[in-house]
């Protein structure tokens, strides 16, 4: 962008600007411009008083927290007692088709007798109701398991009543409590080599409780005010309003943009509370806190439901468990994990020193987040929180965003463990968005890899190479780079989005659409190969192998926001797609197979089918169960093109990560 | 998150098909239009327990009578035009029980109702009411934003579309609302 700026541009800056996320080389040339124009001017000032206006206006008026619980006890209500009220939908109906808004608001809607009967029941009375059938429906669901979950049945009361997080949040509870207190629920992972489908079960010793209602003793005995939560309206755990981020209850309804929060991972929107039992929780524990936003679904009953909808199994949960213990028996007193120690491949300059160590330490603590484990929560939370705290030492100060002369790692390749350990802050702060010191290193961390992106002349960007700042565009580098620029978007980190540009200039560069069909039509069309590296003018397009285009593919999805049905999707997911490709064979290419495995659940459909059932058989069975190496993959140095030099540590955290996939992002598109 | 037009596609699928909508779809249309009719029921309530009551209502009652929705691609005009009836009855109902009140001598309780009295106030109501009236996709993004507090790139998800469409709808509404609420009298249409 440069310094002057016309006045279609200044108006699409303005808003960005007010909501602070322009680009500070934008700011000026927008100021610059208003100054200048007069029209701009009048039109700014509107747009600010606009601005400051709806800000002020919905302050208070964010939506309750049990906007849901009360609509879904209503809709009981209704089932029940309404049969006036139809009469009024009719009317409504019959007016919209007749588009006349005066006739149906004569008609009459409301049946005063049990609206008033429903608004004026106080909270706690909506509360008792919902945990009376709860309890009720706690036998429903277990007969429910039997059902699976695609074929939705007609709708009656009762499967109306079972929001999805209500049953989560079961699972969530006992999960919890087993992570957490460590009590005698601790129950080893589930037979790894179980090919069962995970569904949804109501623990027998949850049931009991439901039915005693206010004996929560196990939970924390120390706490009067986690024990009761029928009997005791003062339960924080239950009805947790404004919790602490580390204590039972925690999350609730005043948060910023992200809410820390036990238990449900962290929400990206205020107003959603989570905790132990929700935070919103009904009187058994089982409130609907699930978490939200982009990370809302790493653990917790959010987790359970994806696991199941998205096709994981006990067996893919209980490899996740399997690796994470391992990784946390190999992490050093300092935080961090070395590379070399565990099968990295020593000589290389990718792998030794701390090159080597940032970067598979940044993997490790990945795998930890991508479970739901943050620097606060979870059962691993001091691992992680050593790990995040050893990166966030070795990120030196400078004033290139603190990767001036001492660069995390001044070597040949040191973008790799630029992107990786930079993803894995930015994640991390996302996870937990109240540790301003976290930010503020995500923050540098994040200014860092795009402070090593290549830039021609100007302030033009393109991808990454091996080096900060180097010349040829490199495919496989620019993934975990782009990965980290998003991951720190969702963190909502500052970042100038002409970096993410400079990406998608590479791929449309590198990759191979000659003969492609137009977008929508791509849907059966094989190809999009993509360059492993190259320039803007000699971009070698579509001579890489198949962690290229994967990678390609999901650089569109997630930076581009492409369409699953593009010609620049489709193509390498119709490639992977095919037998050779699919993750069916061991030894295999865990690289290939994080970006393949991202991409084909984004893509979604036949194509995430036909890549998870063999990657959901596969990782599990040949995960090693012996010794020392339990828990572990093995690592294997050349394999079609793929190589895991970071050893055993890599291949470990890879291996969950694949597993991960059900619940570690959100599907971008609903496809 | 579903888009409208995947919510309208499920409905048509359900006439073909009687039974065949799952209890998802309610939550759904939670997700997609509570913030709408909240918003909508604020203009004509003064308080937002209950517009949120009404917004609630509307949408156990729309479900459950999904079938008498003739026309799938009208969802949401056809909630809109409910949440309106159930708006304006408890409106009527609320202005009796206040008249009553008075006739009978009664105070008027601690907790004053939120009327249009001070100017911060008028404010917000014309606020509230010119979001209202936008048109719908503007409707859409700017009650995401601003009453459900979704960050933009969550508005996108929560639609089905990309960021940049929502960033441009945006700056669009806020030119809109700038001329409904008279902060901008200049050129009809910004060169797009």
């Amino acid at each position: 962008m440069t310094s002057t700026m016309d006045c279609t541009t200044a108006v699409e800056c303005m808003r960005a600007f007010m909501e602070g996320e322009l680009a500070e080389s934008d700011k000026g040339a927008l100021l610059a411009h208003v100054k200048a124009c007069p029209e701009c001017k009048a039109d700014f000032e509107a747009r600010r008083e606009v601005f400051q206006a709806l800000n002020t206006a919905y302050n208070d008026l964010s939506i309750s927290e049990n906007f849901d619980d009360s609509a879904n006890s209503r809709l009981k209500n209704i089932r029940e007692v309404d049969t006036a009220s139809q009469q009024a939908v009719k009317h409504a109906a019959a007016s919209v088709e007749a588009e006349d808004e005066d006739e149906a608001m004569l008609a009459g809607a409301v049946s005063p007798g049990w609206f008033s009967s429903v608004s004026g029941l106080p909270w706690w009375g909506v509360s008792v109701a919902l945990h009376v059938l709860i309890i009720a429906l706690a036998g429903l669901i277990s007969m429910a398991i039997a059902l699976p979950q695609s074929e939705t049945p007609n709708i009656t009361v009762t499967e109306l009543m079972q929001r999805p997080e209500i049953k989560e949040d079961l699972k969530k509870l006992e999960s919890d409590n087993r992570n957490v207190l460590e009590t005698k629920h601790d129950t080893p992972p589930t037979d790894p080599m179980s090919k069962e489908m995970s569904t949804v079960v109501v623990p027998p010793e949850l049931l009991a409780k439901a039915e005693l209602g206010d004996h929560f003793e196990t939970i924390n005995p120390d706490r009067p005010d986690t024990q009761s939560a029928f009997g005791n309206p003062e339960a924080m755990m239950f009805h947790s309003e404004k919790g602490s981020d580390d204590a039972a209850g925690g999350g609730g309804n005043e948060g910023s943009m992200l809410d820390d929060m036990i238990g449900v991972g962290g929400a990206a929107s205020p107003g959603s509370g989570g905790g132990w039992g929700g935070g919103k929780g009904t009187g058994t524990g089982v409130g609907e806190g699930s978490g939200r936003g982009s990370f809302g679904n790493r653990n917790g009953g959010g987790r359970r439901l994806m696991v199941q909808r998205h096709g994981g199994s006990k067996a893919t949960e209980g490899a996740v468990d399997k690796a994470l213990e391992w990784l946390a028996r190999h992490q050093e007193a300092d935080g961090h994990w070395d590379c070399i120690k565990y099968e990295g491949k020593a000589g290389d300059v990718r792998c030794e020193g701390m090159n080597g160590d940032a970067a598979v330490t940044g993997f490790a603590v990945l795998a930890f987040l991508g479970a739901g484990h943050t620097t606060k929560v979870g059962k691993y939370k001091d691992n992680v929180q050593r790990g995040v705290y050893w990166l966030m030492q070795k990120l030196d100060e400078g004033e290139k965003a603190g990767f001036g002369p001492g660069r995390w790692c001044k070597n040949h390749g040191s973008n790799y463990t630029q992107g990786v350990a930079a993803l894995a802050l930015a994640e991390a702060c996302g996870m937990s968005p109240r540790d301003q010191e976290l930010k503020s290193h995500a923050q540098r961390a994040i200014d860092g890899v795009v402070y090593g992106q290549i830039t021609t002349g100007g302030s033009e960007y393109q991808a990454w190479d091996y080096d900060p700042k180097g010349h040829t565009n490199d495919t496989s580098v620019t993934g975990w780079n782009i990965m980290a620029l998003k991951a720190g978007k969702i963190a909502g980190l500052k970042i100038d989005h002409f970096a993410f540009e400079g990406a998608l200039h590479w791929i449309n560069a590198g990759q191979d659409l000659t003969n492609a069909p137009k977008a929508g039509d791509a849907e059966y069309w094989e190809g999009g190969k993509m360059a492993y590296r190259g320039t803007l003018a000699a971009p070698n397009k579509g001579n890489g192998g198949e962690a290229m285009f994967a990678a390609a593919a999901l650089t569109r999805l997630m930076v581009g926001g492409e369409r699953p049905d593009s010609p620049g999707v489709a193509g390498p997911c119709n490639l992977m797609k095919k037998a050779e490709h699919l993750p069916n064979k061991w030894p295999g290419n865990l690289y290939y197979w994080y970006y393949g495995t991202l991409c084909m659940f984004q893509k979604g459909g036949d194509h995430w089918k036909a890549w998870n059932e063999p990657m959901k058989q596969i990782l599990p069975e040949k995960q090693r169960k012996d010794g020392d190496f339990d828990g572990s993959w093995d690592v294997f140095y050349d394999y079609n093109g793929g190589h895991i030099y970071g050893g055993r540590v890599m291949s470990t955290a890879l291996g969950a990560l694949c597993l991960e996939v059900y619940y570690r992002y959100q599907k971008l598109n609903n496809n | 998150m579903p888009t409208t037009a995947m919510m309208v596609e499920a409905l048509v699928g359900m006439r073909k098909e009687p039974g065949g909508i799952g209890p998802d779809y309610f939550w759904q249309l939670v997700d997609r239009f509570r913030a709408d009719l909240v918003n909508q029921a604020l203009v004509l309530l003064d308080s937002k327990q209950d517009a949120e009551d009404i917004a609630q209502e509307t949408l156990c009652k729309a479900f459950l009578q999904l079938h008498q929705l003739k026309d799938p691609s009208k969802l949401g005009a056809w909630l809109r035009q409910i949440n309106k009836c159930n708006a304006l009855n408890l409106r009527r109902r609320r202005q009796r029980e206040k008249e009553q009140r008075l006739s009978t001598g009664q105070v008027e309780s601690i907790q004053a109702p939120r009327t249009s009295d001070t100017a911060q106030q008028r404010v917000r109501d014309q606020i509230l009411k010119a979001v209202d009236s936008l048109p719908e996709p503007y409707r859409d993004v700017v009650v995401l934003r601003y009453l459900e507090k979704l960050s933009t790139d969550e508005v996108a998800i929560r639609l089905g579309v990309p960021s940049g469409t929502v960033r441009g709808q945006l700056t669009r509404a806020d030119e809109l609302l700038a001329r409904k609420l008279h902060l901008l009298q200049k050129k009809e249409e910004q060169p797009r």
